[in-house]
This record gives structure tokens, sequence and C-alpha cells, in this order.
């Protein structure tokens, strides 16, 4: 069993920092995907119970969407071989949990991980298997989903898969395997079988009622997430 | 840590299956050659698979080709069909850095003008997920994890699936690395000045920088105990993963308050800790944890084969980690100069040549080492060399700090 030790999250329907301040006064040279990752986290940093053995994950379907983005402009807009490099190096998933990891000054493992079915419990998946593995005494999970021209049309684009406005905004979750650190609750993963769609699970993969019971916070609580291991896929003619 | 490997599937420029690369691995190496997949006029030399088309109309485009491609060959390595997939809990962890975003070009050019679209490449795209897309398609009921590291991807997705064995989370694990070669990667290691003009050299005094490439790996993982039950007899075994990333890298950021920082001591636990201030202490924490777990000596290790991509600054801190882990005893090279930097596929390509020099007995030469760098205290290889260990070791490194080894023990 995981335990929660702090949780902290932001929504674009309850309104977002200022991310331009974010961006500008805490991390130089910080994309929109990286400032709503630190906006998140904030209040757990606040705290002061961040250690530089801790790991760190983030996880996300669309990834960095605006630095992504700019880096298909430079290639679309400009001669060949003369893209800004700093564009396309930040533009890989990886690049912004490595600098959030800087960020936060953390040196243990860090993972970017992908997905657009249950990511966000997959991740929390790794994180126990992390912490279970001795690799890190804690780790820091942020799930990031940033607005961008990729999630402003997927649901015309690929209606089956995602039914609902991709809602932007950042989740952050320490996560221990010590009981003696439990302040929110016990964190479980229920796997199963279910035969649903995509979008179902968008918003990576955190519903409205888990983020109740996480902001809620309390020790004997148990916040159990689903992963839905079959998604129905009606094209099966190409493995 | 004890995760067998009773499967290997793997394609890159060194060879389309694991039986051609093993083949090709003492022979002379391909050489990198101007891109023929797609138009460039950029004159840097990649790595190519041969006989890929261009394109790909299924999901995950002409990554996830790749990635089946070894997959099926390593399942078929494995004895694994259907009714043994519907037996057991089935994990995937995949590490690629292009199916982990959109990068149709053409598609993209329409939409960020508001033109009419066909959403397939779209649709490809979400549907092409790696690890999902596998675990859908071949109805598994375990744990379906990308990984998105960057360079190190491939080698992460395999120690992570040799952690889920070693837990006890899944019986048993496709873990891999898929990487294509297309404008994106091209353009942007270019553009990062990292590019040679001609066969990259690693560890050389007057190594210039990578070869891009492409391929992908895919490895099965189970307990040995199980893969004795299905009649299975495993060469390998995953028997250590190090991870950690190196702090104070870059100067990008003013930091945040983070707070109290435990005395490592205190911590009471397995973790490495090192300088932090130390050249690549990231990776040396990596290599020692490794080790740690497989309760293996350095100097039980036959080779490294270390990450070396050929550019003058990863290069040098890569060396000079490994000289001060394993002494002047080191024995390691770089099999980049074979396949070229695959990107997310590098560190499971390189754990499976890993695995075939284990086999053999014998450490291939680092191509095109000519001369020793002054600052470089171990040279790699020069020639192909015998060993007598079980052990090896496969180091991964990325953008941004991010270091891994794995271990690696022959069972045979």
């Amino acid at each position: 069993m995981m335990y929660g030790v702090a949780f902290s999250e932001i929504d674009s329907r309850r309104g977002l920092p200022d991310l331009a301040a974010v961006r500008q006064g805490v991390l130089v040279g910080a994309d929109r995907f990286m400032a709503l990752a630190v906006s998140a986290a904030g209040p757990i940093a606040e705290l002061g119970i961040l250690s530089h053995l801790d790991g760190l994950i983030t996880v996300s379907a669309f990834g960095p969407q605006e630095t992504a983005c700019a880096t298909l402009d430079e290639i679309l807009d400009h001669p060949e071989g003369k893209i800004k490099p700093d564009e396309f190096s930040q533009s890989v998933h990886h690049a912004a949990a490595s600098h959030l990891s800087e960020v936060f000054g953390l040196k243990g493992p860090v993972f970017a991980v992908t997905g657009f079915e249950s990511a966000w419990t997959e991740a929390l998946s790794l994180a126990e298997t992390m912490m279970a593995a001795e690799l890190c005494p804690r780790v820091l999970l942020l799930g990031v989903e940033e607005s961008g021209l990729l999630t402003r049309h997927a649901a015309e684009l690929y209606p089956e898969r995602f039914r609902w406005e991709i809602v932007e905004g950042a989740a952050a979750l320490l996560l221990s395997l010590d009981r003696a650190e439990n302040r929110i609750g016990g964190i479980a993963i229920g796997r199963g079988v279910s035969e649903v769609t995509g979008g179902e699970l968008f918003r990576f993969g955190l519903d409205e009622e888990s983020v109740r019971q996480l902001t809620a916070g309390h020790p004997n609580a148990t916040v159990t997430f689903p992963v839905w291991s079959k998604v129905r896929d009606n094209r099966t003619d190409y493995l | 840590m004890n995760a067998a490997v009773t499967g290997m599937g793997c394609v890159s420029a060194a060879g389309e299956s694991v039986r051609r690369t093993r083949a090709a691995l003492y022979e002379d190496a391909v050489t990198p050659a101007r891109c023929r997949r797609f138009r460039t006029n950029l004159e840097v030399p990649v790595f190519e698979v041969a006989n890929l088309a261009a394109e790909s109309d299924q999901p995950g485009g002409v990554t996830m080709q790749l990635m089946r491609q070894a997959l099926f060959e390593a399942l078929d390595a494995a004895g694994v069909d259907g009714i043994v997939l519907s037996r057991l809990r089935v994990g995937v962890v995949i590490g690629s850095t292009v199916a982990s975003r959109f990068v149709h070009t053409p598609f993209y050019a329409k939409l960020r003008k508001g033109r009419e679209v066909m959403p397939q490449p779209f649709r490809d795209y979400v549907d092409g997920s790696p690890a999902e897309c596998i675990r859908r398609q071949l109805e598994l009921n375990g744990p379906a994890i990308t990984v998105s590291n960057a360079c190190t991807s491939g080698a992460d997705a395999i120690g992570i699936g040799a952690m889920w064995i070693t837990q006890g989370v899944c019986d048993l694990v496709i873990a891999g690395g898929c990487d294509e070669l297309n404008e994106l990667p091209l353009n942007g290691f270019h553009a990062l000045g990292v590019c040679a003009p001609a066969p990259c050299r690693p560890f050389d005094a007057h190594r210039y920088g990578l070869n891009l490439g492409e391929g992908a790996a895919c490895v099965i993982l189970e307990p040995p105990e199980q893969a004795r039950r299905r009649g299975r007899s495993a060469a390998f075994a995953v028997t250590g993963y190090g991870k950690a990333a190196d702090v104070g890298r870059r100067d990008y950021y003013e930091p945040v308050s983070v707070g109290s920082h435990p005395d490592p001591e205190e911590a009471g636990s397995q973790i490495n800790t090192v300088e932090a201030d130390s050249i690549g202490s990231g990776l040396e924490a990596a290599i020692r944890t490794a080790l740690r777990q497989a309760a293996a000596e350095p100097g039980e290790v036959g080779f490294v084969n270390a990450h070396g991509t050929g550019t003058v600054d990863d290069d040098l801190t890569e060396a000079v980690v490994l000289a001060r882990v394993f002494g002047e005893k080191l024995s390691y090279m770089s099999t980049k100069s074979r396949t070229g930097h695959t990107l997310g596929a590098a560190g499971a390509i390189e754990f499976v040549l890993s695995c075939l020099m284990l086999e053999s007995g014998i450490a291939v030469r680092n191509l095109n080492f000519e001369t020793a760098p002054e600052d470089i205290p171990v040279a790699p290889l020069v020639r192909d060399t015998a060993f007598d260990a079980e052990y090896a070791v496969s180091t991964s490194l990325a953008f941004g700090g991010s270091n891994t080894a794995l271990a690696i023990r022959r069972l045979i």
C-alpha cells in the first residue's frame, strides 16, 4: 500500500495561476507545460518536506504542446537544419521531467510517462515499483495536460476517444511507502478489465471524485484508482 | 533483482533480427550513409534499417512497425503464444521518444492554418502509443507504460520490467525500446550541433559527434522458476537496474525552496549517493546501484557497453565515471558506431548486443577508435577481446542528466 503525503492540483475550469509570472519568476526559460507542473507542485515544495533522494514522474498524454508545436513550426517555416536547438531539446517529454527534478532539487530516478488510457494510474503503479525497489524513498508524481492545437481539435478528430473537452491543468501527489508519512490516506490501484473507450478516461486519469478525496485528505481514507486494461478498439487488423 | 530473459528481438542497421545481428557482430560493420528514407539536404550520415518502408499506415507509424518486428521475434524466441499470454499477468513497458509525440508535419501544417484535415494521422498517433497499442492488440491484462526518457528510454523500460518481475507485479513482461529516424530528430540533433559529418568515433580524441540511427529491441522477462516450468532455458538475466539524475547540471532556473535534505545515511536504504558536485555523479550512482542489486563487484564485470555517442563532453564524462567505478582493468566499448544512436531504442538494442557478447564470451572492439585522448583515463577496446566473466553492464545517458545502468548476467 502506498500513502499520500501531500496533494495539490490546478485546473483551468477553476482558474489557473498566473503562469506567465511563474515562467518569468521561478523558471527562467520554462514553457507552459513546466509552469503548470511547478504551479501544481509549489504548495508541496513549500511544505519543506521534499528530500533530494526523492524520485519524480511526470505523466501526460500530449506532453509539452506549446514547445512541441513550436518545433514543428520551426521545421515548416525555416530552412532545414535551422531550427532552434533549445526548442527541440525542450520539446521531448523528458525535458520537463528533468528540469522539474532540478527545480525541486531531486536527484532520485526521474521518469516521463505517456499514454492515452490510464496513464496516471499506471504512473502511480510505477511509483510504487520504484519505492519498493528502493530506488528512492518517495516519489513526486506530476500529472500535466497542457492545452494546445492538438487537444483543442482532439474531439473532432477522434470523437470515439475524446468525448469531452480536454481540461488543462496539473496535479501533484507526493507518495511514500512509509505509513508514518501518511497524511492524506492510502493510495490503491484497482486493476481490472472493462470495455470502455479512452474518452471516458481522459484527463490524465484523475476523475473529480479522486481529486475531491485527495484534496480532503484523511489518513484513514483510501483512494482507489482504476486501471482500465482493455480499451475498445475496432481496428484489429494491424498486429 | 533476477528477471530471466527468455526471448529477444532486435532490428537495427546492424541486423534485422537477433540472428543477423549476432552474425554481423564481429564482422566489418555497416557504415552510415546519407539518409535515403526521406528527402533531406542535411549532409550527415545516418544508420538506416535496410528494406524499411518510408511510411506506415499502421498506428504508431514506422516506429511501431520496427517495434512489432522485434516484438514478434522475441515472443517466438520465448515460445510465447496467445494461449500463454492469456494465462499470465503480462505487463508491457516500452521506451520511445518519437512515438510519444506528434510528428506528422503535413497534417500539422494544415491543422495550424485551420484547413480541413483527414484525421487518420492523429488517430494513428493516439492509437500508436506503444505500450497501450501492444496491450490492446495482444489483449493483455497487466500494466502498460510508455517511458519517454529520451535516450535512456529503452534501458529504463527493461529496468522497469525487471522490477515488475522481481516484485511479483507480473508473471511475464514485454519490454523494449523503439524509434524511427525522421525529420524531427534529424533536424533537432543537427541544430544542436552534435551530428558527425562522418562515421562517429566514440571516445576517440578526434571525435566529432554522433550518427543518428533507428531500430527496436524487445525482451521477454520472466521469473526464472516460471521459465523452467515452461520448459524454457534462459541464457541471461537482468540482475540490476540503477537510475539516478544529475543535479546541478544546468542553470536554466532559479531554484525554489525545496526544504530539508536528509542525511543519506539516515535514509537507511540501499539508495546510492555520491558527491553531487563530482562529474557524472548520477551515472556513478546508477552503476553502483545496479551492481549492488546484482551482488556483483566491479571486478566481476566482463565489459561495459557504454552509451558512448561520440559527442565530446558526454563521452568524457562517461569514460571518467567508468574508470572511477571499474578501475584500470575496465573493459568497455560503445556499439553506436555499429548501429548509430537509436535514441529511445538505444538502451534496449545495446542490452541485446550485450547479451550476445556475454553469449560468445568476446567483447567487441570500439569501432573507429584510433587516438586515445589525454583526458580519458582508460581507452576503450581496440580489438575484439575474450573475457571470462558472467556479468556485463550497459549504460545509458540522456538529455538533462538522466542516467541508467543495467546489470546483465549470463546464466548458461
